[in-house]
């Protein structure tokens, strides 16, 4: 048996009493083993305060990796969450978004006024349009024989009302070719561009729109939500 | 959760003392303690290096403390926690001087196991002068004397760990490590000396 496995055996309490107390007598006769058992136990000492320290050094490289990791989390988290965030919010929008919100929420209405034009028609027409009474005006514009620019107009804005799309822009074409200075040209534009929408071309009304002179005054009654919604109409019309 | 908390240190404590699940005890020492013994020694001077070291060597006597059953819980754990590290850091301080004359806002801790931490921390000093002969060990002898006597595995499972053919032969190799160590250690015969001094040992 090797020395130091009996310094193990007496230190590990492994020994029967008898053997225990021989080599503690040993010890004290000894000097060179006492020597020897002394070393023994300095080594034993080392080893286990270096093998705590190593131990120790470990779980601090251990927290420390941790808490950077853990700094990081978060930030790639949150930055996570709110780019998910903005993404859902941006599908359930842009599935939500309908053309009929458009028209139903115009953002400005043609409105007539009491004095303007100078034709023959002018009073029934505006009396048959200020009392709603649209296909009273379209008979009257149908049984006309030189409808003036006003009842064409008139006539146009009652097939908007009773949402006859194509034949407001029918209208239209004829009230554009009549002069190009003439006193309906900003609304021209604007149902222009709310009958595409009426028709489900958003691409055409978002170009109508882009055309618009700056000076019209009904172009600035859209705000970016209505732009918006137009031009994610006109995304999803190219796909579908 | 005080009471949480107070039912949690205990099982530490008992874990730390029974030398079991030591790497869960120190997460849960860092995890608790390291934060709070950090803003200690910031206030006093010192780095965030520092405050690793301080932490480091403050657990390390920790765990040295409760296993030699020098910690009867008179105070909490956290107190005796502050008192180690108060000691080590000013320990450390004292070698710079100026610094030292500036690290005056310490909370006066238990004088009852100041001469315990006082204790370990000397052989703890003694033992890290020495440590050096153990990088001078090859690093078979390293593992060898680690696992046995530090992780306290059986020859039979450090087996698993080494090219050896058998146990007897592994047997013969930690005898001879064993033997190498304890020649290195008488080749520094005043540090082997403050050591012996240390522990007491004569």
């Amino acid at each position: 048996m090797e020395e130091f496995e009996i310094f193990d055996d007496y230190l590990n309490d492994k020994m029967t009493f008898e053997k225990r107390l021989g080599f503690e007598q040993q010890l004290l006769e000894n000097p060179a083993l006492k020597l020897s058992f002394n070393d023994y136990k300095v080594a034993l000492e080392l080893l286990r305060f270096q093998g705590l320290k190593n131990e120790v050094e470990k779980s601090n490289k251990e927290y420390q990796n941790r808490k950077v990791s853990k700094f990081s989390f978060p930030t790639i988290k949150i930055a996570a969450i709110i780019i998910f965030g903005l993404l859902t919010f941006s599908t359930f929008w842009i599935n939500l978004t309908e053309g009929v919100d458009l028209l139903e929420n115009v953002p400005i209405a043609y409105i007539e006024p009491n004095h303007r034009g100078n034709a023959e028609e002018k009073q029934h027409a505006e009396f048959l349009y200020l009392t709603k009474d649209y296909e009273g005006l379209i008979k009257l514009y149908d049984s006309s024989n030189e409808p003036t620019e006003k009842l064409e107009f008139l006539t146009a804005m009652a097939y908007f009302n009773e949402k006859d799309y194509n034949k407001v822009l029918e209208l239209i074409e004829k009230l554009d070719l009549r002069s190009k200075t003439n006193g309906y040209k900003n609304e021209i534009e604007f149902y222009k561009c709310q009958s595409l929408i009426g028709l489900n071309k958003y691409a055409a009304a978002e170009g109508m729109i882009q055309k618009m002179e700056d000076t019209n005054p009904y172009k600035s009654t859209f705000d970016w939500i209505y732009i918006a919604k137009i031009k994610i109409l006109a995304w999803k019309e190219s796909f579908f | 959760m005080t009471l949480y908390l107070a039912s949690k240190e205990k099982e530490i404590l008992s874990k730390l003392k029974s030398n079991s699940e030591l790497n869960t005890c120190l997460k849960y020492l860092y995890k608790e303690y390291f934060g709070f013994l950090e803003g200690m020694i910031l206030n006093n001077s010192g780095s965030k290096e520092d405050a690793e070291d301080v932490i480091q060597e403050t657990f390390v006597a920790l765990i040295q403390i409760i296993q030699n059953d020098k910690f009867k819980g008179e105070s909490s754990l956290k107190s005796f926690l502050y008192a180690v590290a108060k000691n080590i850091w000013l320990g450390k301080l004292k070698k710079h001087k100026a610094e030292y004359m500036r690290a005056n806002i310490w909370v006066e801790s238990n004088p009852k196991f100041e001469a315990d931490i006082q204790e370990q921390l000397s052989k703890n000093e003694a033992l890290s002068l020495i440590s050096n002969v153990l990088s001078t060990l090859g690093s078979v002898c390293k593992v060898i004397l680690q696992k046995f006597y530090y992780e306290e595995l059986s020859l039979k499972e450090i087996l698993a760990f080494t090219d050896f053919e058998n146990e007897q032969v592994l047997r013969n190799k930690k005898a001879k490590c064993m033997k190498s160590l304890t020649e290195k250690l008488n080749q520094q015969p005043h540090l082997k000396d403050s050591l012996y001094k240390a522990l007491r040992i004569f």
